[in-house]
C-alpha cells in the first residue's frame, strides 16, 4: 500500500516524465506493431494467394510454337514434377491509359479459376464475377499505380497490327505476376475478344511466333525437399523447357519481387523505430539518474524510516513500467489505424489481398521484448539507490554537480549568455551525453532516409547504383536498326546535350541451368558500377552480379554454361557488376557475345539520359514527329517517377514525413525531459542570475544556446556517422534489391536542411521548456 | 540634511494563510539615505527579510510604494528591474550564493559585464583591483566549492559591488560564517561605507550591527524602534555595544 501512496505521489510530482515516457512508448509500439503486422499482413495474404489461385512453382512462358508433344511429354515425366498446365496466352507489347505508360510485356488470356475480383473498396473479393463483355479487360490491381487508372478508364496495348483497346471493368487479385514491381502483366478478357485477336492476328503472323504464347504451371511433388528455385534449375537441366522459354518465374521470384519494396521500408523503419526505443531507454536512464540525484534527500529520509534498497526499486519499476503500459496501450490502440494504411499501402504494391488486423502474437512479443528490456534496464540504473546513506542525506545530500572542466572557455562580455550556456554545458556534460546520443540518432536517420530520396531522385545517384536511367527511350522492330539508330542519335544530339547513351536489351538467358535475365548491351565498357574484376568486352565473356554469383556459387574466372533454345555456349565470369535489372538477379554480356547463342541478335533499344531533362517533351515531340505512321520506331519518355513507381515514390516519401515528425516528437519530449531536469538542478544558479540582473529572456536564451549547442555536438557526431553508415545500412537493406554497394550521396542541401530542423527544434524546445525560469523568485535564494 | 537614496510608503506585504491573510510587512514608511549603514534588526519571523527584498525589488510588496529616483520599484517592469539590479543596486545573500561553475573572478566579472556602460577592460581591471581588496586575488581561478565560506563570501560581496552601485543590500551576509570569516566581512562592509557607500543590511548578530551608523527595529511586521550612532570606530567598540544592547532590551530584544 504505501508504495501505491509513494506512486501516486510521485507520478503527480513527475507527471510531465510520466506523460513524455507513456508518449514515446506510444509511437515506439504503434509504429513497431502497425510495421510488424502490416508486414506479417501482406506476406500471410501472399501464401494464400498462391494457394487460391494455384500458381505454379514455376510459371514458363513459352512461344506456343516451341511446345512440341515431346517437350511438354518430357516436362510432364521429369523428376519431382507433380503436374503441368498449360494456358494460352497472347502477348502485347506496352500500354498506354491516359498519359501513363507502361512498356513492359502483357499476356492476354481468359478468366480461369482462381483469379478473384476485387470489390470497389478492394478490401475483399467479388463472391461472384461477372462475366467480361466485348472490349472489357480486368486488369491486376499491380497495374493501377503504374497506369493511374480506374474501373471504366481505356487501356490501349501495342499489338502486332497497332494495338487493341480495352475498357477496364475490374481489378482482380493475380498473384503469379500481378505486383507492380513485376514488369510483366496478365491481363483478362473475355473469351470471344480472346478467340477473335487469336483469329485476327494469325492473319498477320501465320504461325503465331510474335504473339501466341503458353503459359506453363509446373507443380512439383509436395515431398521432394528442393525449393522452387532448384526444382526450376532442374527442370531445366533436364528438359531444357526455360532455355526455350520467353522467361520463367518461379514461386521464390514471384514471392521475392512481390515483397521487395515493403520488405525494404519495413525493414528501413523497424530499425529506425528501434532506434526510437533506444532512445526511449536513453532518456529512462537520464531520468532514473537525475532523479536519485535530485531526490537524493528524500530517499536517505526514507531510508532513515526503514524503506529497503529493493522496495526503492519497487517503486521506480512501479513508476516507469506503468508510464510504459499506458503507453503500450494506447500504442496498441493508435496501431490499429496505422496498420490498416500501411496494408492498404502495401497492397497497392503487391496487388494482393493481406490478412488484416494485428498480429496478435507478433504484438505481444514485441510488448514483451520491451518491457523487458525496460525492467532491466531500471534495474540497472536504480542500483545506485542502495548507496545512499540517510546520514549523508539528512545532511543535505550531495551537491556537487559541477566540476572542475577542462574545457573552460573564458566569459566573455560580447557574448555574455552564450559563454555561460557554453559554461554550464561543459561543466556539466554527463547531463547532457544522453542529448547528444538523442540527436544523433534522430540526425542519422533524417540523413539515411534523406539518401533513399537522393538515390531514387537522382539520375546520378541511379546510374552509380547501376540502373540505366534515360529521359527518352526509342524501341526499333526495324532490320536496319543500326541505321535508324544513328539517325536518331544525330537528330537527338542536334537538339539536346546528350549525357550518356544506353544501347540495351533485356532478353532471358539460362545461365548453368538457371533462367536468368540477360542484359545485352552494345557497349559493354560501360557498365558500372563493377565490384570486382572488370566489364566483359570480349565475346566470350559475361558479368554477373553479386546474388547471381551467391546463387549459383560462381566467382570471376569461373565459366558458366549460357544457353539460349538448342544453343548454348561457354563464357567466362570477367568480373561482378551491381544492377538493378531484374532486381538484381541477372547477368550482362556483349551484343557480339550473345550472337554465339542468340543467332543474329540486334538490340532493339537505345536510351538517351540527357544533360537537362526538361528537355525530354521537346525531343519526343521531335522524334514524334519525325517518325510519324513508321510503326518500326516507338519513343517513350520516363520520369524518375514513372522509373520508380509512383506508388513506391509516395511511400518512400511519406516515410520521409514520419521519420521528421518523429525526429522532431523525440527531440520535443527529450528536450523537455533534460531540460525540466537541468531546470530543477539549476534552480538556485537561476534564482542568483536573476538576482544580479539577468533577465528571465537571457536566461531562457541561454538554455536554448546550451541545446541547441549540444544539438550541434550531436548533429555533428549523426552526420559523421551517417557518412560512415548510412549507404552501409541502406545496403544492407536493399540487398534485396541487388544493391549492396550505394554511393555516399548525401548531398550538401539535406545535410544542412536536416541539421538546420534538427538544432532549431532543440534551441526553440528548451527556450519554450525553460519558462518557468520566470516562476522562480530571488526569494528562493534566502534562509529564514 | 542627509540626501535620500529610497523612500517607502506604506509598505504592506501579506500571504493568504490558513484561509485568512498573514501579515509580515504592516504599513512601513521608510526612508534611506546616502551615506549610511543602516541595519535592520528583529527577531525570526518579524519580516526583516521580507523588507529588505521589497525595498530592493526582488519582491514585490502587496501594497505601498518603494520610490528610487522618482520611480516605484512596484510598479517597474521586470526587464527594469533586472536592469536597476546590475546598475543601481548590489545584493549579498547569507549562503553566497555564487554560480558553481564560475570561478571566483568570473562570478565577479559577469556581474560587471552585464552592465552595459562598463567596457570589458574596465570591468576586469576593476574586478583585479575588488580580489586584491577582498584578499582572495590568489584563488580567483578557484571554483566555489574550492574555497572557504568566507571567501566566498568574500567574493559575493565583491559582486555586489563591481558595478558600484547606490545601494548595497545585504541579507544577513555573516549568517553562515565563523567569526574569523564574520569579522572579514564586517570590515569589508564597513571600510566600503567609509568610501561613501550606502548600506542596507538584515542581521540578528550584535556584531554586525556594531558597523551601522543607523539601526532599526522590527517587530511583527513593523518598525519600532530606531537608533542613530556615529560612524563605527574600532577603539569605541565596547562602549557602542553597550550602547546597542541597551536599545536592544528596550526593544524587548
Amino acid at each position: 500500500m504505501e508504495i501505491l501512496t509513494l506512486l501516486k505521489a510521485n507520478i503527480k510530482k513527475k507527471k510531465s516524465t510520466f506523460i513524455s515516457v507513456a508518449l514515446l512508448m506510444m509511437i515506439v509500439v504503434s509504429t513497431a506493431t502497425a510495421i510488424l503486422s502490416t508486414r506479417n499482413n501482406y506476406r500471410v495474404g501472399i501464401q494464400r494467394a498462391y494457394v487460391s489461385s494455384e500458381v505454379g512453382d514455376t510459371v514458363i512462358i513459352i512461344k506456343s510454337g516451341l511446345l512440341s508433344e515431346e517437350l511438354m511429354k518430357s516436362v510432364e515425366t521429369a523428376s519431382n514434377v507433380k503436374e503441368v498446365r498449360y494456358n494460352k496466352v497472347l502477348t502485347v507489347y506496352g500500354v498506354d491509359c491516359g498519359s501513363a505508360h507502361d512498356s513492359d510485356m502483357s499476356f492476354l488470356q481468359k478468366m480461369h479459376d482462381g483469379i478473384k475480383l476485387y470489390n470497389d473498396d478492394k478490401k475483399s473479393f467479388c463472391d461472384n464475377i461477372p462475366a467480361l463483355g466485348h472490349k472489357e479487360a480486368y486488369l491486376p490491381l499491380g497495374l493501377k499505380d503504374t497506369l493511374n487508372c480506374n474501373i471504366g478508364d481505356t487501356i490501349i496495348y501495342g499489338a502486332i497490327d497497332g494495338s487493341c483497346e480495352f475498357k477496364i471493368k475490374g481489378f482482380v487479385q493475380e498473384p503469379s505476376m500481378g505486383a507492380q514491381t513485376i514488369g510483366w502483366k496478365n491481363v483478362f478478357i473475355s473469351d470471344s475478344d480472346f478467340d477473335s485477336l487469336n483469329d485476327r492476328w494469325k492473319l498477320i503472323d501465320n504461325d503465331g511466333s510474335a504473339f501466341d504464347y503458353t503459359m506453363i504451371s509446373v507443380y512439383m511433388e509436395e515431398n521432394c525437399g528442393m525449393t522452387s528455385g532448384k526444382f526450376q534449375r532442374e527442370l531445366n537441366l533436364e528438359t531444357k523447357i526455360t532455355d526455350l522459354a520467353e522467361g520463367a518465374l518461379t514461386r521464390e521470384q514471384t514471392e521475392r519481387f512481390s515483397t521487395l519494396v515493403p520488405d525494404i521500408l519495413t525493414e528501413l523503419f523497424i530499425v529506425f523505430v528501434a532506434f526510437l526505443f533506444i532512445i526511449v531507454l536513453i532518456l529512462i536512464s537520464h531520468s532514473i539518474s537525475t532523479e536519485i540525484e535530485s531526490e537524493y534527500v528524500t530517499f536517505g529520509i526514507l531510508k532513515s524510516q526503514g524503506y529497503s534498497k529493493n522496495r526503492l526499486m519497487n517503486l521506480f519499476f512501479a513508476q516507469y513500467l506503468s508510464a510504459e503500459l499506458l503507453g503500450v496501450v494506447s500504442g496498441i490502440i493508435l496501431s490499429i489505424p496505422l496498420e490498416t494504411a500501411l496494408t492498404q499501402g502495401c497492397q497497392t504494391i503487391t496487388g494482393i489481398m493481406p490478412e488484416r488486423g494485428l498480429s496478435l502474437s507478433l504484438s505481444l512479443l514485441l510488448i514483451g521484448i520491451i518491457l523487458l528490456l525496460s525492467s532491466a534496464l531500471i534495474f540497472i540504473k536504480a542500483l545506485p539507490l542502495g548507496k545512499i546513506s540517510p546520514v549523508t542525506a539528512i545532511n543535505g545530500g550531495k551537491n556537487d554537480i559541477y566540476f572542475d572542466s577542462r574545457l573552460k572557455l573564458p566569459i566573455s562580455k560580447k557574448a555574455l549568455t552564450a559563454s555561460l550556456a557554453v559554461r554550464h554545458l561543459t561543466s556539466a556534460k554527463r547531463r547532457y551525453i544522453s542529448t547528444v546520443l538523442i540527436s544523433s540518432i534522430l540526425i542519422f536517420f533524417m540523413l539515411t532516409i534523406n539518401l533513399v530520396i537522393n538515390i531514387l531522385t537522382s539520375k546520378n545517384a541511379l546510374t552509380a547504383i547501376g540502373a540505366e536511367f534515360s529521359d527518352v527511350v526509342v524501341g526499333c522492330r526495324s532490320e536496319d536498326v543500326e541505321d535508324y539508330f544513328q539517325e536518331i542519335e544525330d537528330l537527338v544530339s542536334s537538339s539536346a546535350e546528350i549525357e550518356k547513351i544506353y544501347r540495351s536489351t533485356n532478353i532471358y538467358l539460362s545461365v548453368n541451368g538457371e533462367n536468368l535475365m540477360a542484359h545485352i548491351v552494345k557497349e559493354p565498357e560501360n557498365l558500372v558500377p563493377i565490384l570486382k574484376g572488370r566489364a566483359p568486352i570480349y565475346e566470350n565473356e559475361t558479368i554477373i552480379t553479386e546474388m547471381v554469383a551467391d546463387l549459383l556459387e560462381l566467382k570471376p574466372g569461373d565459366k558458366v554454361t549460357v544457353s539460349h533454345g538448342e544453343k548454348e555456349a561457354e563464357y567466362l565470369i570477367s568480373g561482378i557488376y551491381q544492377s538493378t535489372n531484374d532486381s538484381g538477379m541477372c547477368f550482362s554480356m556483349s551484343e557480339k557475345a550473345v550472337r554465339k547463342i542468340y543467332g543474329n541478335f540486334k538490340i532493339m533499344h537505345m536510351g538517351f539520359s540527357l544533360a537537362d531533362s526538361s528537355k525530354a517533351d521537346e525531343i519526343l515531340d521531335l522524334l514524334n514527329e519525325k517518325y510519324e505512321g513508321n510503326d518500326d520506331i516507338s519513343v517513350e519518355k520516363y520520369d524518375l517517377n514513372s522509373f520508380i513507381g509512383a506508388g513506391i515514390t509516395d511511400i518512400i516519401w511519406l516515410m520521409r514525413v514520419l521519420i521528421y515528425i518523429f525526429s522532431i516528437i523525440f527531440a520535443l519530449v527529450a528536450v523537455k525531459m533534460i531540460c525540466t531536469r537541468s531546470f530543477i538542478q539549476e534552480r538556485t544558479d537561476i534564482g542568483i542570475c536573476k538576482a544580479i540582473g539577468f533577465t528571465v529572456k537571457k536566461l531562457r536564451l541561454s538554455f536554448g544556446i546550451r541545446f541547441w549547442a549540444v544539438s550541434v555536438i550531436g548533429t555533428t557526431l549523426g552526420i559523421t556517422i551517417s557518412l560512415m553508415f548510412s549507404s552501409k545500412l541502406l545496403g544492407l537493406g536493399l540487398s534485396l534489391m541487388g544493391i549492396s554497394h550505394l554511393p555516399t550521396q548525401l548531398d550538401a542541401a539535406s545535410i544542412i536542411l536536416s541539421s538546420v530542423v534538427l538544432m532549431l527544434c532543440f534551441f526553440f524546445f528548451a527556450y519554450q521548456s525553460s519558462g518557468k525560469i520566470k516562476k522562480v523568485s530571488v526569494r528562493e535564494l534566502t534562509v529564514e | 540634511m542627509k540626501n535620500t537614496v529610497l523612500t517607502a510608503a506604506g509598505l504592506c506585504k501579506s500571504f493568504a494563510h490558513n484561509g485568512g491573510q498573514l501579515h509580515i510587512l504592516s504599513h512601513i514608511d521608510l526612508a534611506l539615505y546616502k551615506g549610511d549603514f543602516t541595519v535592520v534588526m528583529g527577531s525570526s519571523g518579524s519580516g526583516k527579510s521580507t523588507l529588505l527584498y521589497a525595498l530592493s525589488g526582488m519582491d514585490r510588496a502587496t501594497s505601498g510604494s518603494v520610490m528610487y529616483k522618482e520611480n516605484d520599484l512596484m510598479r517597474m517592469k521586470e526587464s527594469s528591474l533586472s536592469k536597476l539590479r546590475y546598475t543601481d543596486f548590489g545584493f549579498i545573500f547569507q549562503q553566497m550564493h555564487l554560480i558553481g561553475n564560475l570561478s571566483l573572478m568570473e562570478n565577479i566579472l559577469v556581474s560587471g559585464y552585464l552592465n552595459k556602460k562598463n567596457s570589458a577592460a574596465d570591468v576586469k581591471s576593476r574586478t583585479e583591483t575588488l580580489l586584491e581588496q577582498m584578499n582572495i586575488a590568489h584563488i580567483k581561478t578557484h571554483l566555489p566549492s574550492q574555497v572557504s565560506g568566507g571567501e566566498q563570501q568574500r567574493c559575493a560581496v565583491a559582486r555586489a559591488v563591481i558595478n558600484e552601485p547606490e545601494l548595497l543590500f545585504a541579507d544577513e551576509p555573516t549568517g553562515a560564517l565563523n567569526r574569523s570569516n564574520t569579522n572579514d566581512v564586517l570590515d569589508l562592509l564597513t571600510s566600503l561605507n567609509k568610501n561613501g557607500q550606502s548600506i542596507l543590511m538584515v542581521t540578528h548578530d550584535i556584531r554586525a550591527a556594531l558597523r551601522a551608523s543607523r539601526l532599526l527595529y522590527l517587530e511583527d511586521g513593523k518598525i519600532t524602534g530606531e537608533l542613530c550612532l556615529p560612524p563605527y570606530a574600532q577603539e569605541e567598540e565596547k562602549s557602542r555595544e553597550t550602547q546597542i544592547n541597551a536599545w536592544l532590551s528596550s526593544m524587548n530584544w
